[in-house]
């Protein structure tokens, strides 16, 4: 009888009142059954796309600046203890596949990627504005396209990714080909200056542009060696008159004037939000991190020398180049981090018509001395330069100069294949297979495929 | 549609209840029974002892002179005397009205009565494993939470004391540790309500601003511990089973006292203690430690330019070797080289650590009569700690009443706290300014002060490739950071007798608790790496919960000749809705006004809420025959909002039987064994410690700048959805013996268990090509096994009692299985190069790192081996585990041990005599290891910051190698000696006296002239001693008590304290 009756009773209140008061869905976050589903849900969607650029693996932080700049000849890391060597070893080739830094970028290159591709796959579900749908995807097609860029260029082959995945089906990745991603690559920055307006409103500067596609495209065909189609891409960018450089080099990096006329894409920081501020770009107490070779090469009035004098925020022993200072609250500062800029475009077209052909009174003499006037150097001659070899060193050069810190090093180097001879001017012998980065650990053990994802050679 | 079938439901109910109680009142015939209860030994008089009609709800309590009246029916025939302290007393009542009786006091623990979920056993019926602790232990010990009483007392219960942060959560293991990644925290339920344990992780959990957890909140620290009747331990899987899907980490049941009927019993408990550090390191002096600065700079420069010689000065040096500082001497730093007497020589412990006073005062009230009894008290305490600026104050509030109104029971019980803490940021890392890790980092060449009376910041900035370091005596001092805890715990409950055998029962039961903490950094405290005034930040955070259940029970008990059943059914809801905000600002124009209102620019604002709910039903029969043969079984449902869509219900059952062979007339003959018992049980039970969203996959914002600066706002997954996500469930086996010889004045339990959680709920890393890393999964298997064991001695003559008790256990973990595709987890810790790994085979979160063998005592031995690129005499040899020929420290890793002890042990020893007590009790564990990763840096001979006196050993040269296992001084350090290797573990075995106490009673007889019952005055010493060659404070340290996959890290942490006390107990 008693049975009955507890039975009853936890029966009845059971059955009246589970579904509603065991369904409880989370109050305070948002979940993603119940996004991607308007216009605005797009938006925010697109804008963590551009937020994930800012991220401490990326333009936020150290790590990038490890595996392209320090990596190259212009900087060094100079303390050989801080965390075991971590980021030494990195400047040093003696970082193996366990590097966290590695890891690090390999893994915010992916998720950036993810943030495009699942707004990608939704946005053509959503009733929007056409105008704006095609803007959006523009700008993600641009954001995929940069993080593959990346890839390719730091690893060779890696999976290529243009749609979500469930993480089952992703256990299935192998790498493709370097060929497949370019294509991808080129396939996005197409789409993405057709779909791209050239400018933006004030308040929405930062965006990225259909210019900016093409300067990006550019450095794309020239990365693989189209020289006819980097020259013909970067010149509509030259020729649309979208971009200009600064009066002067220290103008363009003037926290007071973000995003100016020579930006082509930056990664956007802010001092005002805590959370939207980064720490101080190559700041260092161990010494001089910059190479003495390098200061030694501006001539006595280029202003481009003084950009890279170090300079120590009040009241601390930390130093950076002043190309990127900015006088830091509680240690954090907001200058933007230049991605492609105008200075770097005229280089490209120059380095790009120079490869298809020398000719001493060329146009490629014009670009390389718009960036030298600039800077207050003297401008070169067609006898200073009178074949193509010199010619491609003097723009190598130039690029050396006039981006230094920038993140390019390491990639001219390697596009251009001087990285042994260069390393080897500062002391580091490297091999072949040294070009490439080795894939992360951690990914080579998680595939557990040694043909389909094998390490990189020689790692 | 439902609504509607409830009222028929109910009405039929209603008939059912209505005849119920119809029957019930037909009463028989009456007769009444007097007598009076006295104690064997002495004769006197027992107030408030608990009569009751056997195998009825009828009874009674007898009053100050000790005599009672019971009413009872014909049908009775026995009479139960039941009394705390007192063996029961069955007696026929073979036609008597007057029965007088005598109690035996009990010294035996198995007629003790236990606490077990929704009911309670005596402790020789039961068939599961459980393990109890009495108020009589728990008093004498000055410490703040009951917990720490529980340290080394009860065996398969390990309670690490973590951090000796007042206030500061202890870690409780039940059995070891089942889960990965769930919590592995034990179930706590406080007088039969299940408290969450949400509310020990406090709220953001960080110190704002910072990236290191904090040691959690103390759920306990609430509790006043004198107000403590009993705390058991469910152990295996079929005590806690009945708690279902939160019982797989063992279920600590806490009882408060409650009133006895007689003259209410005003009794006032105070002590006063003295604090200290238990144990400290051994640092350099600034002479010391500037002499291995230089050296550092000296092998620095020579590597770099070896025709360098140490007396070369500090210009001639920036010529050789450029634009590196860290060759350089620092100015600072030479007079100290030439032997100046008199130079700043600071202790920079002696400035963070002092005695601190401690001091608590209780007093309570109870008493009551038949029908009504009440139990209440008042508490403050006030604890300072012994890092300075830290303390913790309680107040304390308990009221409990229970009425007795024959069929109708109800009672209830509250009580409110305010518990204070005034917090500093002891457990950081140096880098995170954690005070203990900077005043061990930073050098004694500084003052505290300036000569103006300022704090000195000279270690902050210093240049000469210097690290940084704050002044940690103004942190501790400046930065203001208090929390108060607001908690209100109460339950009621209401049960009503429906038959002779049968009675219902509702409880109620609510837990609130609110907590606000203020922070503030003001300008005076600097910026790492920044000279001068800094900007305050300023942050409030307010955390809100509520917690409600509702619990509705029927219990049945009968005795059929020989055969005893009972049987509890019921139902439970609970719920538990929480809040919290944090707003953080600056731009403050001053250091005036503290709070956030003054603030010019608030920088961070949030609000957040979540909610969790569970849903049970639970029935439970137990059954023996003759005190014999017993048998229970028990099966509980739950449905909880945390799993996913697919798997919200869980079903636990669970089974046990015992034959307490000392009941069989064979052993009738055997004298000597008072009682000897079997028993074994199997149960499943579940983990609910997830995340409350776990299966959802969440959004989390990640905001772009755009414009000038307008904050444009992002949204993008963060975690992936999983709708099959479910509980962790344990199946688990145990077998124990009990042994009573000599009247049980020699008792001895023995338990095997061995417990195995499947379904583990795991982040398993996924490919980031997914866009995530981990994925939250159930899988795997987790395997516990161990052996407890528990003597107890007692002896009492009139004047003498001795108590003698110990208690052993071990738990080996293993890991059984983990995912398809994860071969094993490794996980990082306080730094990127230290690894656990967590893999089949092994403990869960072993020791996984490169192994040191050594130092290079010349060249030709480098040459010899494998080494890292740079590796030079005096640098650490690693081995070559692979053996490929090469050092890289990916694959040239081991598994090292884990922070898991192979037993760990207790024992206590009680001894009166006439009206003088003693106790002495200790606590040991052995056979963990701690990664001390504070010698990465107090250890690594690089100068850059203070150093443990065995940095003397260093190798200095070929000649001169020191004790061979210490690496060179080199301020730009080659060789990769930093990195995390077996250098770095530590044994953390170690040997406790956990406390000693001496107390006298003034004699009864002087007292009964002044009206008072009892006096007692004490003197105690918690911590007297440690025995360990733990280089650090505490070698139970765990920078990360709620992560199971990296434990037992030492990055800086609280020590323990050495408390000096003394007391006075007085009953009025």
């Amino acid at each position: 009888m008693k049975k009955i009756l507890s039975s009853l009773i936890i029966i009845l209140f059971l059955s009246s009142c589970e579904d509603r008061f065991l369904d409880l869905s989370p109050i305070s976050q948002a979940n993603v059954n119940d996004f991607y589903k308007n216009p605005s849900d797009i938006l925010n969607g697109v804008n963590a796309a551009y937020a994930s650029l800012q991220n401490g693996s990326l333009y936020g932080g150290r790590d990038f600046m490890d595996m392209t700049e320090y990596r190259a000849d212009n900087t060094f890391d100079n303390d050989p203890s801080a965390n075991s060597g971590l980021r030494y070893n990195v400047d040093r080739f003696l970082a193996g596949s366990d590097n966290t830094i590695f890891e690090s970028v390999w893994r915010r290159l992916y998720l950036t990627i993810y943030r495009c591709n699942i707004v990608l796959d939704n946005i053509s579900k959503i009733n929007m504005n056409a105008t704006l749908s095609k803007q959006y995807q523009g700008e993600l097609q641009f954001i995929r396209a940069l993080s593959y860029f990346h890839l390719v260029q730091l690893w060779g082959p890696v999976p290529l990714l243009l749609k979500v995945q469930t993480t089952d089906e992703s256990r299935l990745n192998v790498r493709n080909s370097a060929g497949e991603i370019y294509a991808a690559i080129e396939n996005d920055l197409k789409a993405a200056a057709t779909n791209l307006p050239k400018s933006y409103s004030a308040a929405e500067l930062g965006r990225v542009t259909s210019g900016a596609a093409k300067g990006l495209l550019g450095k794309v065909y020239l990365t693989q060696k189209k020289y006819n189609d980097a020259a013909t891409v970067l010149k509509e960018v030259i020729d649309a008159g979208d971009f200009a450089l600064m009066p002067t080099i220290a103008d363009v990096f003037d926290p007071k004037k973000e995003y100016n006329k020579e930006i082509l894409f930056a990664v956007r920081f802010s001092l005002v939000n805590n959370s939207e501020s980064h720490g101080l770009y190559y700041s260092s107490q161990i010494g001089d991190f910059i190479d003495p070779n390098l200061r030694n090469l501006y001539s006595a009035t280029d202003t481009r020398k003084a950009m890279l004098d170090l300079r120590k925020p009040i009241g601390t022993q930390n130093q950076t180049a002043i190309k990127f200072f900015e006088e830091p609250t509680n240690n954090v500062v907001g200058n933007d981090f230049p991605v492609l800029r105008f200075a770097d475009v005229l280089l490209m077209y120059s380095e790009a018509l120079n490869e298809l052909g020398y000719q001493s009174a060329g146009q490629a003499f014009t670009y390389l001395n718009l960036v030298r006037t600039r800077a207050g150097s003297k401008t070169y001659a067609n006898t200073d330069l009178n074949n193509q070899a010199t010619f491609r060193d003097a723009v190598l050069l130039e690029r050396r100069l006039e981006l230094p810190l920038e993140l390019h090093r390491w990639y001219d180097l390697v596009r251009t294949g001087k990285a042994k001879e260069a390393l080897k001017s500062v002391g580091i012998t490297i091999q072949d297979f040294q070009l490439l980065f080795p894939i992360p650990n951690s990914q080579v053990q998680i595939y557990n495929n040694p043909t389909g994802f094998s390490q990189n050679q020689g790692y | 549609m439902k609504l509607i079938r409830f009222f028929k439901v109910s009405k039929g109910l209603n008939l059912i209840l209505f005849f119920f109680i119809l029957s019930a009142s037909m009463v028989l015939a009456q007769r009444t029974i007097t007598g009076t209860v006295s104690d064997g030994n002495t004769n006197e008089p027992l107030v408030g002892v608990n009569i009751q009609a056997k195998g009825t709800s009828i009874g009674t309590v007898t009053d100050l002179n000790g005599n009672y009246t019971l009413a009872i029916s014909e049908e009775v025939t026995v009479i139960v005397y039941s009394y705390i302290g007192y063996l029961n007393r069955e007696e026929n009542i073979e036609g008597r009205t007057q029965i007088n009786v005598l109690l035996d006091e009990n010294i035996s623990l198995f007629e003790e009565v236990v606490v077990i979920g929704y009911g309670q056993q005596q402790k020789k019926d039961l068939t599961t494993a459980v393990s109890f602790l009495s108020a009589n232990e728990i008093k004498n010990v000055p410490v703040n939470s009951i917990d720490q009483i529980l340290t080394g007392k009860l065996a398969g219960v390990l309670v690490q004391q973590t951090s000796g942060s007042p206030g500061a959560g202890l870690s409780v293991r039940v059995r070891g540790v089942g889960s990965i990644t769930a919590g592995n925290d034990p179930l706590y339920v406080i007088d039969g309500i299940p408290i969450s344990n949400d509310n020990n992780r406090g709220f953001s959990a960080n110190n704002p601003g910072s990236s290191y957890a904090e040691q959690p909140v103390n759920i306990l620290s609430t509790l006043n511990p004198t107000d403590i009747e009993s705390i058991q331990v469910l152990k295996d899987a079929s005590a806690a089973a009945i708690y279902g899907s939160r019982g797989s980490n063992g279920v600590v049941i806490i009882t408060t006292k409650k009133g006895n009927s007689g003259k209410p019993v005003v009794s006032y408990n105070t002590y006063f203690g003295r604090q200290e550090t238990l144990k400290r390191y051994d640092m350099l002096n600034g002479y010391e430690w500037s002499l291995i600065n230089a050296e550092g700079r000296n092998n620095a420069y020579r590597d770099r330019f070896p025709a360098g010689k140490d007396s070369d000065d500090n210009a001639t040096r920036a010529k050789n070797v450029p634009n590196q500082p860290g060759i350089l001497i620092p100015d600072q730093v030479k007079p100290y080289l030439s032997n100046t007497s008199g130079l700043t020589n600071t202790d920079w412990q002696d400035e963070i650590f002092r005695e601190a006073p401690i001091q608590n005062h209780s007093v309570s009230i109870s008493g009551g009569n038949d029908v009504v009894k009440y139990y209440a008290s008042g508490e403050y305490m006030n604890q300072e700690g012994i890092v300075i600026s830290s303390g913790f104050k309680r107040y304390s509030g308990r009221f409990n009443m229970d009425v007795n109104s024959g069929k109708f029971k109800a009672g209830f019980g509250l009580n409110p706290t305010l518990t204070k803490h005034d917090l500093v940021n002891s457990e950081g890392p140096w880098f995170d300014q954690g005070v203990v890790g900077l005043a061990l980092s930073i050098s004694p060449i500084w003052p505290v002060y300036n000569e103006n009376g300022s704090y000195n910041y000279d270690g902050n900035a210093w240049g000469f490739a210097m690290t940084d370091f704050l002044n940690p005596v103004a942190i501790a001092n400046e930065v203001q950071d208090n929390m108060d805890h607001n908690r209100v715990l109460g339950n009621m409950y209401a049960s009503y007798d429906l038959l002779k055998n049968l009675s219902y029962k509702m409880s109620v039961g609510g837990d609130i608790n609110n907590f606000n903490r203020d922070f503030y950094r003001p300008s005076t405290v600097e910026t790492v790496g920044r000279k001068g005034f800094s900007a305050p930040i300023g942050t409030s955070q307010t955390r809100f919960s509520t917690n409600w259940l509702v619990e509705n029970t029927l219990n049945y008990n009968t005795v059929l000749g020989k055969n005893t059943f009972s049987a509890i059914a019921g139902f439970s809801s609970q719920m538990e809705n929480f809040s919290s905000s944090y707003i953080e600002a600056t731009n403050y124009p001053n250091d005036l006004v503290q709070t956030i209102n003054a603030a010019g620019q608030i920088t961070a604002a949030r609000t957040f809420k979540e909610a969790w709910s569970l849903l049970s039903g639970f029935g439970r029969v137990q059954y023996d025959y003759a005190n014999k043969y017993y048998a229970t079984a028990s099966m509980r449902a739950d449905g909880s909002s945390r799993f996913g869509k697919n798997n919200k219900w869980g079903y636990f059952p669970s089974a046990s039987a015992g034959w307490r062979i000392s009941g069989e007339p064979f052993m009738a003959d055997i004298k000597t064994i008072s009682n000897l018992k079997l028993r074994a049980s199997y149960g499943i039970t579940g983990n609910f410690q997830i995340p409350n969203y776990g299966s959802v996959g969440l959004l989390s914002y990640d905001d772009y700048i755009l414009g000038g600066t307008a904050l444009n706002s992002g949204l993008a997954p963060s975690t992936s959805s999983n709708p099959n996500l479910s509980w962790e469930k344990t199946r688990s086996i145990d077998f124990g013996v009990e042994l009573g010889l000599f009247q049980d004045a020699l008792y001895l339990e023995l338990d095997y268990y061995k417990e195995n959680t499947t379904d583990l709920l795991l982040n398993v890393p996924v490919p980031l090509t997914s866009g995530f890393s981990t994925e939250l999964r159930n899988i795997g298997e987790v395997e516990n096994k161990g052996f407890e064991a528990t003597l107890t001695v007692k002896k009492r003559t009139k004047d003498f009692g001795f108590s003698f008790s110990a208690n052993f256990s071990t738990n080996k973990n293993k890991v059984i299985s983990l995912a398809e595709g994860v071969p094993q987890i490794l996980t990082a810790g306080g730094t990127g190069v230290t690894l656990w790994i967590t893999k089949p085979g092994e403990e869960i979160g072993s020791y996984y790192n490169p192994v040191y063998d050594g130092v290079f005592n010349n060249q030709a031995e480098i040459d010899k081996y494998p080494r890292v690129a740079n590796a030079k005499p005096g640098d650490f040899r690693f081995v070559d585990v692979n053996g490929d020929g090469k050092i890289d420290f990916s694959s040239d890793r081991q598994i090292q041990g884990s922070y898991f002890p192979d037993f760990t042990y207790g024992s206590s020893i009680n001894l009166d005599y006439k009206g003088i007590d003693f106790n002495i009790s200790l606590q040991g564990s052995e056979g963990a290891e701690i990664l001390h990763l504070m010698s990465r840096y107090i250890y690594n001979i690089e100068g850059n910051m203070n150093l443990v006196r065995p940095s003397l050993n260093r190798w200095i040269s070929e000649t001169q190698p020191g004790d061979g296992q210490t690496n060179r001084a080199n301020r730009l350090a080659t060789g990769s000696n930093g990195q995390t290797s077996n250098w770095h573990l530590d044994d953390g075995s170690f040997m406790r006296i956990r406390n000693i106490s001496l107390g006298y009673s003034l004699p009864k007889v002087i007292l009964k002239k002044v009206g008072i019952s009892n006096v007692r005055a004490y003197v105690s010493v918690l911590n007297p001693f440690m025995f360990t060659n733990y280089i650090g404070y505490n070698p139970e340290v765990n920078s990360r008590p709620d992560s199971a996959l990296n434990p037992g890290e030492d990055y800086g942490s609280y020590p323990l304290a050495r408390t000096y006390s003394v007391g006075i107990n007085l009953t009025f």
